[in-house]
């Protein structure tokens, strides 16, 4: 997963999804840089001189490229002799005119760079929607409806691909809590009327319908969603229960 | 100016952030030549590399704000921009229309398939991954120096996905263990 994600060979999700496990566990960051450091090495013995004038045909090229943050300051020589007033209105006319037309050169590159981002935002959300699409029509992936255990009737469906033991969770309806409270995913294995449950991971709500990559399952009678403190590592608050649904696990 | 003034990498992305020619001067010495050497892994004609090597540089001077430390090394990002644009430029219109198009010259082995291919050089990242086994040898040189993803090498090889996937897993895990 490290060399993946650093090699730049990962998903969109499994990036997200490492930067994620990044933020709670250092001992990844640790293993990220290391090999990042290897590769670094790696590419500096294996260097090579690239043609001498390259630099300077970059150089030229960043001279042309505008760049929004960096304002040229032109510094105006006051005149020592006045030329008659047409000329000189010729002149001011064509700054003037110089102005207005780098100014909209500026705004035009501007607004181009702002329909490129949204452009690359709706292609990401593509990317999820076709992901989910796939994730959703895999044959070996069985979907597990949950039941609502509460009046305001949350939706909530794992997706459980239980070849590559994927588990995926669709929610609807479960609405933002409290900051110090998340919704928590749990696998629910039944040994001879013992309940044994295991945390598939915890999320937070929200308005819309969401969907979430959750820790993966290789074995579950059925699945779960209660509210717990946030980053609970205790087990399930069964009083919390929001809503259930048994797998049609054969035997 | 100092030329030998050597700036730790939290010091070099805040002036790179600020646009400082001299620091970004001091990226190109001391980067450009490992970025040239992977460029040219991906794309083994020489004029073609150049070209690829300027575009990288003015991406990452206007691309700099971009730049998450957090994410990883400064070094990993420029060598994925790097990398995009390599196989970018090698399944441009451009770039394959141009090798079509070459004059046959006296040295091609007529009996090759790929002669009029320029030959890429075993070195690098290229020369370990040659260390490997076949199956991933292939695998990797899809993904990581063509650019497919992993449903693209399934469907062109017909394998399972989850095949391409644990295969490119393992690769990557003995790739580690050869740099080293």
């Amino acid at each position: 997963m490290v060399e993946s994600y650093v090699l730049g060979l990962a998903t969109e999700q499994e990036r997200a999804e490492f930067e994620q496990l990044s933020m709670q566990y250092p001992e990844l960051v640790e293993a990220r840089t290391n090999f990042e450091l290897l590769l670094e090495k790696q590419a500096m013995e294996n260097a090579e001189a690239p043609p001498v004038d390259s630099k300077n045909k970059i150089w030229s090229a960043l001279q042309q490229a505008p760049s929004s943050n960096t304002s040229k300051i032109i510094t105006m020589e006051p005149r020592s002799t006045r030329k008659t007033s047409g000329t000189t209105w010729l002149a001011a006319a064509s700054v003037i005119l110089m102005l207005v037309a780098t100014y909209f050169a500026y705004d035009f590159s501007k607004k181009n760079n702002e329909l490129k981002s949204s452009n690359e935002e709706m292609q990401e959300k593509i990317n999820r929607m076709d992901s989910i699409e796939r994730i959703m029509h895999d044959p070996n992936v069985t979907v597990v409806n949950m039941k609502a255990m509460i009046p305001a009737a949350p939706s909530a469906s794992v997706y459980w691909d239980t070849t590559s033991s994927n588990v995926y969770l669709v929610v609807k309806n479960m609405p933002k809590l409290a900051s110090n409270k998340q919704y928590q995913l749990w696998s629910i294995i039944d040994s001879a009327g013992k309940m044994k449950p295991s945390s598939l991971g915890l999320f937070d709500g929200g308005d819309e319908k969401l969907f979430f990559k959750m820790q993966n399952a290789q074995d579950a009678d059925h699945f779960a969603i209660t509210i717990e403190k946030r980053g609970n590592s205790e087990g399930p608050d069964l009083q919390q229960l929001q809503v259930m649904g048994e797998t049609k696990r054969k035997l | 100016m100092s030329p030998e003034k050597k700036y730790d990498e939290p010091e070099l992305v805040t002036q790179l952030k600020q646009r400082s020619e001299k620091a970004y001067s001091y990226l190109y010495d001391n980067y450009a030549g490992a970025l040239y050497g992977i460029i040219h892994s991906i794309i083994p004609d020489n004029e073609t590399a150049n070209d690829v090597v300027q575009d990288v540089f003015v991406n990452i001077w206007a691309k700099i704000d971009s730049y998450d430390p957090s994410k990883g090394r400064l070094f990993t990002w420029m060598l994925n921009i790097a990398r995009n644009a390599a196989i970018d430029k090698l399944r441009s219109k451009g770039y394959r229309y141009g090798l079509k198009n070459q004059p046959l010259s006296e040295n091609v082995d007529i009996n090759a398939g790929a002669a009029s291919y320029p030959v890429i050089k075993d070195v690098g990242l290229r020369k370990i991954i040659n260390g490997l086994k076949e199956e991933q040898r292939v695998l990797l040189d899809l993904s990581y120096f063509q650019g497919f993803t992993h449903e693209e090498i399934a469907k062109a090889m017909n394998i399972p996905l989850g095949t391409v996937k644990t295969r490119i897993r393992t690769a990557l895990i003995q790739l580690r263990t050869l740099i080293q």
